[in-house]
């Protein structure tokens, strides 16, 4: 008995031992097949061995953490401890910054979560009229960005990419981490959205297809536990993005043909915020839907060059599309920082901006609703100052330029004390007060020189070529013509030339003006582009078919 | 280095443990030895050569001592003195080291208040385990004074007693005379280092597992300016507090004792379910022990113990506690914790033992509990005031600054509470001791090698996962 027992706690005993080496084993030979921890951070770096460094600790400090993150089986001792974690506690230790944990097991990212509750203008939460004036500034640049792209033949528009949190608000948990609580109560998303259908700047939003679709799609439009659209949902929105390009350049492109759908465990990046849980076995969850992508073939389809800038979201679409059959390029600027799909470049550095875009087809920002703050990563900007304006900031919309110019002209009738003498006049005779008569008599003067053509128009650069009395009567020409053409507007021009006495013309003309003068007031009348730039572009820019 | 690193258990220990088995047994100290010196050398590099250097000269001192011959009824001066010299070092680095810094404040505080320029002075820095050493030098000087056991015959299994990695840093405080026989020869049967591991297990588990669980709390608690913290917060938080440094102190002396095991060293418990107590006389016979034995050897006996009346009695023992509070650090709040305990003993041996052991057992252990609770509320803030602040919080019942625990928070605070009060019940005393036997049956053993595995990974999963935070992506 007792030399049995002995045997056996030798059998223990080397057991132990054992399992106290595999690690250093591991280590050393990496002979045991482990799956990587999913998630990006900074490794540190195994430090060198000096008497200073010894000698002040730092080594230790620095040894510890290496052999922390180095040491054989880390990872799946850390998956079996994420694990007991989340099995028994529903904890990881994925910090709040990384993932919201919603009801039911719906994951979210916070930032989403944030945005959702219109708490978060992020970056400038602190001054949300300052960041509300950088995005009205953006829009105008993208505007007018846009104006050049199209005198060249090249369409840009925006992708408005759902975020998780609009389509699927009710997994969210009631009492989230509430940091960014007192912020102002306004996004960038519903910011963007409003000024981009305001400036008539394309943009094609999915967000309200995907709301339309939601209640009645039988699979899953986000997954439950990543961050991204799923990878169905995103290659039904590559073919309305694709409809979207044919209606707006006026092409016929190949057609995608959707394979049978087949029901599987999350495949990346379905999960990926799963994934940063780095647990041993997936959480708890409906199947996802998967199918492959192939096209139609259409000999005769065009194949445009785009230009994709964007975020995160377009890898789902780019991964999964046969991209070298649709586009004729399709290169990928993620957060206009790095080049993907596109065997030209290394980086951006590399090529010519202007003659890139010249180049394209259709220029693409494609942005989720959460990153809307990011304006572009510059792009708009860099873009306007490739294609030869040289003070982008100048850029103003006509009603943001109109209240300018009255607010000169108040300065100068303030500082005038002949003026202002005689609109204190004015303002006994008409019941005002003197603000309110300054302000009506600057108005006139701004307004009386638009019509007369005297009113300097922004200068943006060269691409404004034309008095601003020419552009008015342009501008009201263009209106008499849409008005011509629309039987109703003409029916009830007749009326008012009728019940005011004028003749049809007269009538006719009034209404354009008065039209016009109110896009100048609302901002959304489209400055006139410089006539030379208007010039078709060169046959080597065209589309290809 | 300390045993709850990933360093220690996966590379230090394995190559440590290989190492000294296959070692043959006459050569085995050296080993052992090899590496304490290279477990404090990585730690300490500024004080290794101070603490060899002390071990060496007080060996050689001691042994002069030890050739001394005494008379019939008298002790040689030269030995009085050599002992003396031996003490005085000893103490006179600790209070170098440990005491310098608070001395230096005080005396400048005093100044100030006389209005005169306060002193420079260099900060000095502290060696880790100095308060332990310390206390084991001094065992060593004293037990060969006394005639306890002979001086150590090799310098090297002398610097060995003060130097082993396993009771180095944290004790127990081993007594020269409980361990000088199996410093030159023991033997570690295979149970021996099974079980030795086993109980290494269960300490790292304790502390990492629920000390440190505890202590996330607790910080956050004690974070808050103490005005504003909701009294249940308060509670919470001062238990959570009492948990942590039971199943941290335990825990380490856990892993000591296990380690010692298995290489065939008999070290001391040091804790004997203290929270069980009935009376703060008998807490301080279960906690800590190593260093109420030395207080009581040491300390409280050559003091004049109970010899010299009861009013010395209570000055030796009340001096005891003061001193015994400054030892866990140079700081007020530590001397006034000290005081705290020492007034109990104090009243215990007047009326309060007695008091609480009529009144039966559970509501003993629920007061003394709470009396030794109120007590960590001194160790744990910085300054009597804080002290004051943080009662107020806890007695002023109103609402305010409440820090929420999570699930695991809950689960594990309310297994603390289990486990300190087990061993109440007969089951738990049961389950106690057969956990913590010298001997396990077959599937026994096969249930604590299973236990200890899945103790070893969490630990070792929870050491990594705090620095363990990725990110999705990386973004510009």
């Amino acid at each position: 008995m007792g030399r049995i027992k002995v045997k056996y706690d030798l059998l223990l005993f080397v057991l132990l031992m054992v399992i106290l080496f595999i690690p250093i084993i591991q280590e050393w030979t990496g002979v045991f097949p482990v799956k990587p921890l999913n998630g990006v951070f900074v490794p540190t770096t195994k430090p060198e061995l000096t008497f200073e460094n010894y000698k002040t600790n730092t080594y230790q400090a620095q040894i510890d953490k290496y052999s922390s993150e180095n040491f054989g089986m880390r990872e799946p001792i850390l998956r079996l401890y994420n694990q007991y974690l989340w099995d028994v506690f529903r904890k990881t230790y994925v910090s709040k910054e990384q993932i919201v944990f919603g009801k039911d097991r719906w994951f979210y990212e916070p930032g989403s979560v944030s945005d959702h509750e219109q708490r978060l203008f992020r970056y400038f939460a602190a001054d949300s009229t300052q960041m509300a004036s950088m995005l009205s500034k953006e829009a105008q640049k993208l505007l007018h960005l846009q104006q050049i792209l199209e005198a060249h033949g090249v369409h840009l528009f925006v992708c408005l990419v759902p975020a998780k949190d609009l389509i699927y608000p009710e997994y969210i948990p009631e009492n989230h981490d509430t940091t960014y609580q007192g912020t102002p109560k306004i996004s960038a998303r519903f910011y963007n959205e409003d000024n981009f259908t305001r400036l008539g700047i394309n943009h094609l939003n999915l967000e309200q297809w995907f709301l339309q679709i939601k209640d009645t799609a039988d699979f899953a439009l986000f997954p439950q536990t990543g961050m991204h659209w799923s990878k169905y949902a995103a290659l039904l929105s590559a073919d309305t993005l694709i409809r979207y390009m044919e209606h707006l350049g006026g092409i016929n492109m190949k057609n995608l043909v959707i394979g049978p759908r087949e029901y599987d465990e999350a495949r990346r990046p379905d999960g990926d915020l799963e994934d940063l849980l780095n647990l041993m076995r997936p959480v708890r969850k409906p199947k996802y839907c998967y199918a492959d992508c192939m096209t139609d073939g259409d000999p005769t389809a065009t194949k445009p060059k785009i230009i994709v800038i964007g975020d995160s979201f377009w890898w789902t679409i780019a991964d999964q599309l046969p991209l070298k059959e649709i586009f004729s390029r399709a290169p990928y600027w993620y957060y206009n920082n790095t080049i993907y799909y596109d065997d030209r470049y290394n980086s951006l550095d590399e090529l010519d901006l202007a003659e890139e875009l010249l180049s394209s087809d259709f220029v693409v920002l494609s942005y989720c609703a959460t990153q809307q703050y990011r304006m572009n990563d510059g792009f708009t900007q860099k873009a306007l100052k490739a294609l030869g304006v040289k003070d982008s900031d100048a850029i103003m919309d006509s009603a943001s330029f109109v209240e300018r110019e009255i607010q000169r002209t108040i300065a100068d009738i303030l500082a005038s004390p002949k003026s202002m003498e005689s609109i204190r006049e004015k303002a006994k005779q008409f019941n005002k007060t003197v603000e309110k008569a300054v302000r009506d008599d600057a108005k006139w003067i701004v307004n009386y020189k638009i019509q007369n053509g005297t009113l300097n128009w922004p200068k943006h650069d060269d691409y404004i070529a034309m008095d601003s009395a020419t552009f008015i009567e342009c501008e009201i020409q263009r209106t008499i013509k849409s008005l011509k053409s629309n039987p109703e507007a003409m029916q009830s021009i007749r009326e008012k030339a009728t019940k005011y006495n004028k003749t049809l013309d007269k009538a006719l003309r009034d209404d354009a003006l008065w039209v016009v003068n109110h896009k100048i007031q609302q901002g959304t009348l489209k400055w006139p582009v410089n006539n030379n730039d208007m010039n078709p572009k060169p046959e080597s820019h065209g589309i290809q078919q | 280095m300390v045993f709850s690193s990933n360093i220690f258990l996966f590379f230090f220990l394995p190559i440590f443990l290989i190492a000294y088995f296959i070692t043959p047994q006459k050569f085995r100290n050296y080993t052992l030895l090899l590496f304490s010196i290279v477990f404090y050398a990585y730690g300490a590099p500024d004080f290794v050569f101070l603490l060899v250097g002390e071990c060496v000269i007080n060996y050689f001192i001691v042994r002069a001592m030890g050739r001394c011959t005494d008379g019939v009824h008298t002790v040689s001066t030269k030995k009085k003195l050599l002992c003396g010299l031996s003490v005085v070092m000893a103490l006179g680095l600790l209070l170098y080291f440990k005491y310098a810094n608070f001395f230096m404040e005080n005396l400048n505080t005093i100044l100030g208040w006389a209005h005169h320029e306060p002193i420079g002075w260099m900060k000095v820095a502290l060696p880790i385990g100095i308060s332990f050493f310390t206390f084991q030098s001094i065992t060593y000087t004293i037990d060969v004074y006394r005639g306890t056991t002979p001086p150590s015959q090799k310098l090297t299994d002398y610097v060995l007693y003060i130097m082993m990695f396993p009771q180095l840093i944290a004790g127990p405080i081993v007594n020269y005379n409980s361990v000088a026989a199996q410093l030159v020869s023991r033997t570690s049967t295979m149970e021996d280092r099974v079980v030795g591991f086993y109980r290494f297990v269960i300490g790292l588990a304790k502390k990492v597992l629920i000390a440190n669980t505890m202590a996330a709390y607790a910080d956050q608690v004690f974070g808050i300016a103490y005005g504003d913290l909701a009294t249940g917060t308060a509670w919470i938080g001062i238990l959570a507090y009492t948990f942590q440094i039971y199943f941290d102190f335990s825990g380490y002396s856990d892993m000591a004792i296990g380690l010692g095991k298995m290489m065939g060293f008999r070290f001391p418990e040091n804790f004997n379910d203290p929270y069980t107590s009935r009376s703060v006389t008998e807490f301080w016979k279960r906690w800590h022990m190593t260093l109420g034995n030395f207080i009581m050897n040491y300390l409280y006996i050559p003091l004049g113990g109970n010899r010299k009346g009861k009013g010395r009695m209570y000055f030796n023992l009340w001096l005891c506690f003061l001193l015994s509070g400054l030892w866990h650090g140079a700081s007020w709040n530590f001397v006034l914790w000290g005081a705290f305990h020492g007034l109990f003993i104090c009243a215990d041996k007047l009326f309060l033992k007695n008091a609480l052991k009529k009144i039966g057992m559970l509501p003993s252990v629920v007061i003394t509990f709470f009396l030794v609770a109120m007590g960590w509320v001194l160790f744990r803030v910085d300054t009597a005031a804080d002290a004051g602040a943080f009662y107020q919080a806890l007695f002023a019942f109103k609402g305010g600054l409440t820090v929420a625990g999570d699930a695991q928070f809950w689960c594990i605070f309310v297994l603390a509470i289990a486990f300190s009060f087990l061993t109440l019940v007969p089951f738990g005393q049961k389950l106690q001791d057969r956990i913590f036997a010298d001997s396990y049956s077959k599937p026994l053993s096969w249930t604590m090698f299973a236990i200890t595995l899945v103790l070893f990974i969490l630990s070792a999963g929870s050491l990594c996962v705090s620095d363990f935070n990725p990110f999705i992506y990386f973004r510009f």
